[in-house]
């Protein structure tokens, strides 16, 4: 399973650099607007063919980009019920925080779990190479999280079980 | 901390300091404490009749009417001897305690006293258990409606008693932590040869229930649990009654504890992550110099 993890995150790291040129384009619909393209979607010329990478059916990365901005959502691997809260609480977690985690979406595109917008602004504040170092590191880590998280709620109910029944 | 306390500390240190004080010759202060404990029972420690000499303990349980029909007065009036007196007002079993006359071995009625919520349980326990010691069947469950959603039921066959916890999930993640956890004591056996056996249904109630109007819900679990001979005998029923009487507070306990644990863990991985996206920040580039001669330069974005 993890023989196809390598390839996946290299197709990712590789469509994100390409992605992710970005520059300032000011609103072409509203005077003195200036907004993400990708997240508007008024004007065709301006978007460019959204990408979908998948690992399997369950796991895939859609990167949508535009003139000035780059959408990434992202579904992880929930392979069971608990899995799936667990992860469910995470990204509402971290949805919940956005404005400080500034690149993320505050609700995720349906059909994934969560959802970054980067704008020129922010490939003008920061490496663009960090960016997708990021999140890449943040794919990575997720599905490590959610399963450590799975195994301690396994682990704590195994004991409890164990302390409660060796008393009768 | 695993297994949870089953006595009241609030109580018996209550009681603790008002003893202490009595014994040492202290004057006797005014007492009026309200105490909660699980399954909304309420203790009071009170002075009856502003009397300051005299201690007043009295516990109100919702569902003590159910208690009493399975001998709860009784086995009380066992247990307490004659510190049993009328209830107060409001409140179901009162016991009256003297600070002038205080008995030499009173450490063990304090202790007695923090026992007083698992030894109006008992009753039931221990009628249900003398039942199946004589090999009697046929006789009514007992319902007891301990909160107000949830209910136990317990049965006695020859050969073993059931209890059956029905419990109610307040919310949707708590349902799948809560299955974890009871697939987790089904298969206790493992753990210890001596463990009752459980069982689990989610939604429905189980077999034992069929013709009751218990409830059905896509957030209420059924836990049963089957005590044998060895669990209910006379020798090891004390212990059997102490761990199943606060089965439910327990369970419910460690999903809270889990849900606390996953909390801080994705506080935490939520700060590494925003450390790790700090890093694509540049760092700040010096805007002020000055020179050896003190002149200073600022550069101007």
């Amino acid at each position: 399973m993890s023989s196809t993890l390598k390839p996946y995150l290299t197709a990712v790291r590789h469509t994100l650099f390409a992605a992710m040129c970005v520059d300032n384009f000011s609103s072409q619909v509203i005077e003195r607007h200036n907004k993400p393209e990708v997240e508007v979607r008024a004007s065709k010329e301006l978007l460019l063919t959204p990408v979908i990478i998948s690992r399997n059916e369950k796991e895939k990365v859609l990167i949508e980009a535009s003139v000035n901005s780059v959408r990434i959502s992202i579904a992880i691997k929930q392979a069971d019920e608990i899995e799936k809260i667990l992860c469910h609480k995470f990204m509402r977690f971290m949805m919940m925080r956005a404005e400080n985690f500034i690149i993320l979406r505050r609700s995720a595109i349906p059909g994934y779990d969560i959802s970054f917008l980067i704008t020129n602004f922010h490939t003008e504040q920061m490496f663009k190479h960090k960016l997708v170092e990021f999140v890449l590191h943040f794919m990575e880590e997720i599905d490590k999280e959610i399963s450590e998280m799975k195994l301690a709620v396994n682990a704590r109910a195994r004991i409890c079980s164990e302390e409660f029944l060796k008393r009768f | 901390m695993i297994l949870l306390e089953i006595n009241n500390q609030i109580v018996e240190e209550t009681l603790t300091v008002k003893f202490k004080n009595a014994l040492a010759g202290h004057k006797h202060e005014t007492t009026d404490i309200k105490i909660a404990d699980f399954d909304g029972v309420l203790f009071h420690v009170s002075n009856p009749k502003n009397d300051r000499s005299k201690l007043r303990v009295s516990i109100s349980l919702k569902f003590y009417k159910d208690l009493q029909q399975h001998g709860s007065d009784q086995l009380l009036k066992n247990i307490y001897g004659n510190f049993i007196t009328e209830p107060e007002d409001g409140y179901s079993v009162s016991l009256q305690l003297d600070l002038e006359n205080i008995p030499s071995n009173w450490e063990e009625l304090v202790k007695k006293i923090g026992l007083l919520k698992r030894n109006c349980f008992a009753a039931v326990f221990n009628k249900y258990f003398d039942f199946q010691e004589r090999g009697e069947e046929g006789h009514q469950r007992a319902v007891i409606n301990y909160r107000s959603d949830e209910t136990m039921y317990v049965e006695a066959k020859h050969d073993r008693v059931t209890v059956v916890f029905s419990t109610i999930f307040k919310e949707e993640d708590d349902i799948i932590i809560g299955k974890v956890f009871m697939q987790e004591f089904k298969e206790g056996r493992r753990a210890s040869q001596t463990a009752p056996q459980v069982l689990f249904t989610h939604r429905d109630p189980p077999l034992e229930l069929l013709n009751t109007n218990a409830k059905v819900g896509e957030n209420i679990g059924y836990i049963t649990f089957i005590l044998f001979p060895r669990h209910t005998n006379r020798v090891a029923r004390d212990n059997t009654i102490n761990l199943i009487h606060t089965f439910r507070n327990y369970l419910h306990y460690h999903i809270k504890c889990s849900k606390v644990y996953i909390h801080s863990r994705m506080r935490a991985k939520t700060n590494e992550f925003l450390k790790v996206l700090n890093r694509a920040r540049p760092e700040s580039k010096i805007t002020e110099k000055k020179t050896i001669t003190g002149r200073t330069f600022v550069r101007r974005e």
